[in-house]
């Protein structure tokens, strides 16, 4: 039965296959037909990998069209200049893509629209991946096994920390193969180097001696909504010298706290994340109470610097967060080891220029630093 | 034939009477001692309510600082202190009271209207059209106010469909009414199924939720101030003719005969729950429970009628909605929602009051 | 006259007629029965002298006055009905039920007052079950529930008092009381007409008998006249005798 299914489904998948290409070939007169003419490949590249959930996953021939389910790590594709492969998203409209994205692929706005996390198998056979990176929370749920018995392969590079990061990026990696892996490679590599020496340079401080560090989420204006004890988050507010106040207050999961919980631990720092940064910023300065607390009185309110996506949480633009945190944390010791405003700018442009390709001007890095869109404003501004 | 041949089995009418007279005496002074009980329940958990969170204020701060608007005191505390009180800990706590007794009374309202005590004031879809509105505006990014208009009217466009099926369809029974309202919430909860996967679920479905499941954290007096007059209004108009929820309970033939204008007077009772419902979830999102629970809990203590049901319904959906946003704010470090409070409680307290009520009849 | 009804026809939305320009009147002291089979729409015909549905067509007086132009209140004030017993969705004592009488005399806006509630107790007094007033109305019998209804009926202080087979559900003795509870209202003036499917009660009632056929012709008279063998056999479709009983001084149904 099943394996009349499976040829059944086959049949439909070619078919489909075929009259896609023969529509495809209508639209576009140049076709990728010569190219494969006058670069034929002998020997086709197979890759086996065991993807983060654990399966084993053999991949076929060169990865060129990917499709990409998990918006965490949309942004990473963006970064590494692998843009081109970008087949499908799981968004419902790419127009949304943040300026800083366009800025480096403006192709970005272009990309099919896959709607949620778990498009039907046929919308997928229908964009002609090579690959399918699933959302981890359908691992559970065979999306991935649905999908690679479409002859599609399918894997989960579920990331929560740099470690998990770190490991994620090198499947990505060992699957793309080429200048993908050499730049993942080394990004990892880079993650570990500036990760210990930040570990290092705080090291010595006593519990009681670290500030408390807030963080805001950013994505409402809500000044209460926080990432839970053991995130990214704490990952390096706490390697950059810092006592995550998340911790503190014993939330196990992200979540909004009471504003009292926050005024309790009143924290020596307070980050401000996400697109509401700068109006996150202004309302901590404004509203009563919170601008009585320890940090705000001291002037060490922070936004966070974002491009395709937040530097505080995940994607390849994290590497930048530890040196930035650290800035933010601990500014003394960060000034001694030559980590100022001047050297992050310089960082921001090396860092785009090795992984996207793209030469920033000093302005747009600065505008990156503070917060900023590359044309200097804000992307939700204060009113 | 004499009155006694209706009434052989009691010996002595004229003591009967007397005893039952003094029994209705009895009956008043239980729902006064009941009334002031609870009144007075419901400041203590009110200045509870000032007192408790995550922040420490001492005490006599606390009080001060309230006072301090009326009187002039010397300032012994500080800014945060007062933020605490003034700002976060008094709207949300009169927020609670009033949104209590708010669905309690609309709660009531609806159950007596449709003869059923099974009923909440979500029953013609006034929540899910709300919630609709509201997810609506989250997901086109509207401010919070554009939320909370698009909540109202959500709401009422819900209710305003549900009452024009029986129309329609020429059948104005109120069978067909809480039919039509049973599809227009489901209706609404499919819309609102869709606008769920459309949301982006980083940011927007947060805030949904934040609709859904309820929560007082974001209220302020200047949030809480426009929907004033939409819940105290209507509230002061069903309190004010809350007899005729009597009669109207009684089935629309009696109502009817003993002379009330069925359409008016029901519909009249309706807009104003509607209302009430709808300026409750603009304020605080949708509170489940509240509006079936608490009305049954006034019953079992004081009997059916409105009369005096209403008023006690409201106080004590004060005093609970206090007690569940204090446990919300202070279990722990994270702003709990109030619909998982209220399911929590309210879920397990009505399975004992029907498990009372059954012991009564038994 | 308090009532008189003139040419009143009914019929559901696209059904056919169930009475047709039916005549009668009833006044002050007067019992008017109303016999039918069931479905003939004895109920819907005391619903429309109810103001509870609208006559296609005809009138309907009361003391002179057209039903359709009085408001809900003026004519609650002069038509009570009694409903069928029912048990209603809430525990009311007997003495709140019994106060909703009052309800054509409360403005909107109030509750009722004490004096009100002393109209009520009244009632509950004149039929003697005082003792019941803090009783839940759902946990008493069949019987003093019917007791309660008329009571609440007398607190409405209505005209014409209106009952839907106020002896059905109801036990031999408690129907026998219920009917000797009509004849003494309307010893004491008020107007009444009651749709029953025992023509015993008409008989003992010894008022104005009315039998609605299923033609829907509505034929009015004396009960000691209209109720003979023939026209009992005829509307319940059996042989049917009616026997002088010395001891109870009026005729007695037989089936034979």
């Amino acid at each position: 039965m099943r394996n009349i299914k499976k040829s059944i489904s086959l049949i439909i998948v070619f078919i489909l296959i075929a009259t896609m290409t023969a529509g495809c070939m209508k639209d576009n007169p140049v076709t990728t037909e010569p190219a494969k003419e006058t670069n034929p490949e002998p020997v086709e590249r197979i890759v086996t990998v065991t993807d983060m959930s654990g399966d084993t996953v053999t991949i076929k021939g060169e990865v060129k069209k990917i499709i990409n389910l998990w918006p965490a790590g949309t942004s990473s594709f963006f970064v590494m200049g692998a843009g081109d492969l970008i087949a499908g998203l799981a968004v419902n409209n790419p127009g949304t893509m943040n300026s800083w994205t366009q800025l480096f692929y403006p192709d970005c706005v272009n990309i099919p629209a896959l709607g949620g996390i778990t498009p039907t198998i046929e919308n997928i056979i229908k964009l002609e991946p090579d690959l399918v990176i699933i959302h981890p929370s359908t691992a559970k749920d065979g999306f991935a096994e649905k999908i690679r018995e479409v002859g599609i392969p399918a894997i989960n590079i579920n990331f929560s920390n740099y470690e998990t990061m770190m490991q994620a990026y090198t499947i990505l990696g060992e699957v793309l193969g080429g200048e993908y892996q050499e730049k993942l490679n080394h990004w990892c590599s880079a993650v570990e180097t500036k990760l210990t020496k930040v570990r290092d340079l705080t090291k010595g401080i006593s519990e009681a001696d670290r500030p408390v560090v807030y963080y805001i989420a950013g994505q409402t204006d809500s000044l209460t909504t926080t990432m839970a004890a053991n995130s990214i988050i704490s990952d390096w507010a706490e390697s950059a010298g810092g006592v995550y106040a998340p911790r503190l207050m014993e939330l196990a999961a992200s979540a909004e706290v009471t504003s009292e919980a926050v005024f309790k631990v009143n924290p020596d720092v307070i980050i401000c994340g996400g697109v509401y940064q700068h109006i996150e910023k202004n309302a901590l300065e404004t509203k009563d109470g919170w601008k009585d607390l320890k940090a705000v009185t001291t002037g060490r309110v922070y936004t966070n610097p974002y491009a395709c996506f937040n530097w505080d949480r995940f994607g390849l633009e994290s590497q930048l967060q530890m040196n930035y945190a650290l800035m933010c944390i601990q500014p003394e010791i960060a000034s001694n080891n030559g980590i100022t405003k001047e050297s992050m700018i310089n960082e921001i442009i090396d860092f785009y220029k090795k992984y996207t390709n793209y030469e920033l001007s000093t302005t747009q890095a600065e505008y990156m630093l503070n917060g900023l869109r590359p044309d200097g404003k804000a992307e939700f501004p204060v009113e | 034939m004499k009155k006694s041949d209706f009434s052989k089995h009691d010996l002595s009418p004229a003591k009967g009477k007397v005893m039952s007279q003094n029994n209705s005496l009895r009956y008043a002074l239980k729902f006064q001692g009941i009334l002031w009980m609870s009144v007075i329940l419901l400041m203590v958990v009110f200045a509870l309510s000032l007192v408790m969170g995550q922040y420490r204020v001492p005490l006599e701060d606390t009080f001060r600082i309230v006072f301090s608007k009326i009187f002039t005191i010397n300032r012994t505390w500080d800014n945060i202190q007062q933020a605490v009180v003034m700002d976060l800990r008094l709207p949300r706590t009169i927020a609670a009271v009033i949104i209590g007794a708010a669905l309690a009374l609309s709660g009531a309202t609806y159950q007596s209207i449709f003869k059923n005590p099974m009923v909440s004031p979500d029953l013609l879809g006034v929540s899910s059209g709300a919630c609709v509105g509201a997810a609506s505006a989250i997901l086109l990014y509207g401010s919070s106010i554009v939320i909370q208009i698009c909540a109202f009217a959500g709401g009422l466009i819900a209710v305003a469909i549900t009452l024009m099926i029986p129309r329609l369809i020429r059948n104005e029974s109120t069978t067909v009414l809480v039919l039509s309202g049973i599809v227009i919430s489901s209706l609404m909860s499919s819309i609102m199924s869709i606008i769920k996967f459309v949301a982006d679920t980083d940011t927007q479905l947060a805030e949904i939720t934040y609709w859904m499941m309820g929560s007082f954290a974001m209220t302020t007096f200047e949030s809480m101030l426009p929907v004033l007059p939409t819940i105290l209004i209507p509230m002061a108009v069903i309190l004010l003719m809350r007899y005729r929820l009597n009669v109207l309970s009684l089935g629309d033939n009696e109502a009817k005969s003993l002379g009330i204008n069925l359409r008016t007077t029901r519909g009249m009772f309706i807009l104003c729950s509607t209302l009430i419902t709808a300026s409750s979830v603009c304020l605080s999102g949708t509170i489940g429970w509240v509006g079936l629970v608490i009305p049954h809990t006034a019953r079992m203590i004081i009997g059916s009628d409105n009369k005096r049901m209403l008023p006690i319904a409201m106080i004590f959906g004060g005093i609970f909605m206090l007690v569940i946003d204090i446990l919300c704010r202070t279990i722990t470090a994270a702003e709990l929602r109030l619909g998982i409070l209220t399911g929590v409680i309210g879920a397990p307290f009505f399975i004992f009051i029907l498990f009372r009520q059954r012991r009564q009849v038994q | 006259m308090i009532l008189e009804v003139n040419n009143l026809s009914f019929h559901y939305h696209n059904s056919p007629m169930i009475f047709n320009k039916v005549n009668f009147s009833v006044d002050n002291g007067e019992v008017l029965s109303i016999l039918g089979t069931n479905g003939a729409g004895k109920s819907t015909l005391l619903n429309c002298i109810a103001n509870l549905y609208k006559p296609v067509s005809g009138k309907i007086l009361l003391n002179g006055r057209s039903m359709s132009r009085m408001s809900l209140r003026e004519v609650a004030r002069v038509v009570g009905y009694v409903p069928q017993i029912h048990t209603p969705a809430y525990a009311y004592t007997v003495r709140e039920f019994t106060v909703m009488g009052r309800t054509p005399y409360i403005d909107a806006f109030r509750t009722p007052s004490s004096a009100d509630y002393r109209i009520a107790d009244e009632a509950l007094d004149r039929m003697g079950i005082t003792h019941l007033m803090n009783k839940s109305y759902t946990e008493i019998s069949g019987g003093e529930r019917q007791q309660v209804m008329i009571a609440r009926v007398i607190a409405q202080q209505p005209k014409l008092i209106l009952l839907d087979e106020p002896t059905a559900h109801l036990d031999y003795g408690n129907q026998y009381r219920v009917v000797q509870m009509i004849c003494q209202l309307a010893s004491e003036g008020y107007a009444l007409i009651m749709t029953t499917h025992n023509p015993e009660h008409a008989i003992i009632l010894n008022g104005k008998v009315a039998i609605l056929n299923r033609r829907g012709v509505l034929g009015v008279g004396q009960a000691a006249e209209t109720l003979s063998a023939k026209t009992l056999s005829e509307l319940y479709g059996l042989s049917i005798k009616t026997i002088y009983d010395n001891d109870a001084k009026r005729n007695v149904c037989v089936v034979c």
